[in-house]
């Protein structure tokens, strides 16, 4: 049986995860710009802009949901994006992981270690026994990363996003998939070595 | 360290992009595959090759190649 605080600052490697429902307005007013920014939202399901009342009101109905948790995700002073749980089965453990990283701090790498400590957070810290998700496949260092890191693909979805077929690879990762080599993972030289072979292996013709 | 010499290290490190592309004065976050990855293999390259180590964080205000170049060699 899962349990989730949502009063609990849980921690993960290097990073903190802090419940929205606990958050100041400022650091909500912060993760909607985030979210509503061109480059984290095309990678969405919905690629709208959402006005800050939608997202109060989204934020007032976390209080009382226990199948869905969002959290802002920090770095000692640095807030650096947002990890979600929906879905959430408390008896089978199993859930449906979104996340994002702020805008400012993509492209330096940091992204390997934040998706990283989401999966320890997940199994480990909250005692999932599997996550699952969809990425679109556009986006090809989330699609590497959910490979490197052990995710199964289990199909694919068409969702029409802004009038144009969008392709979402749906994929699934076992706790047992993620603990196996798990120390392993955090290896840079593993890491070049498939990313490497990976994308030879989907070179763009 | 020679600029060179990092400029054919640092284009060692993309797949699909060709290494003429790159030169001293390419504003290397705007190259198509630049992404998250590519940088922590920058990172590695510099750490494993020159023997220094530069953070996410400065690598991040650096423009061209050459501005990393100088950060990297003022270590």
């Amino acid at each position: 049986m899962i349990t989730i605080d949502k009063t609990v600052i849980y921690k993960a490697g290097d990073f903190g995860f802090k419940n929205y429902v606990n958050l100041t307005e400022e650091e909500s007013r912060q993760i909607l710009n985030w979210r509503n920014n061109e480059s984290i939202r095309r990678n969405m399901y919905n690629t709208g802009v959402i006005p800050w009342e939608t997202h109060q009101t989204f934020i007032e109905s976390l209080k009382e949901r226990t199948d869905r948790f969002y959290w802002q995700v920090y770095e000692g002073d640095v807030v650096c994006g947002s990890v979600n749980l929906v879905d959430v089965n408390h008896d089978t453990g199993q859930a449906e992981l979104g996340y994002f990283m702020a805008p400012d701090q993509m492209g330096g790498g940091k992204g390997f270690y934040f998706i990283f400590s989401v999966l320890e957070l997940a199994f480990d810290v909250l005692g999932l026994e599997s996550l699952y998700g969809a990425t679109n496949e556009e986006n090809r260092s989330a699609t590497l990363l959910d490979e490197y890191f052990g995710f199964k693909k289990t199909g694919e979805k068409t969702l029409v996003i802004d009038g144009k077929p969008t392709m979402f690879a749906e994929h699934i990762l076992s706790k047992e998939d993620f603990e196996k080599d798990k120390s392993e993972k955090l290896d840079i030289e593993k890491l070049l070595l498939f990313m490497r072979k990976y994308k030879k292996a989907n070179k763009k013709v | 360290m020679e600029i060179k010499d990092f400029i054919a290290n640092f284009a060692d490190q993309f797949e699909d992009t060709d290494p003429e592309e790159i030169t001293a004065e390419t504003k290397f976050h705007d190259l198509e595959e630049w992404d998250s990855l590519i940088a922590l293999a920058v990172l590695n390259m510099t750490e494993k090759k020159y023997g220094k180590k530069i953070t996410f964080d400065e690598m991040k205000v650096c423009v061209t190649v050459e501005n990393l170049f100088n950060v990297i060699a003022a270590k």
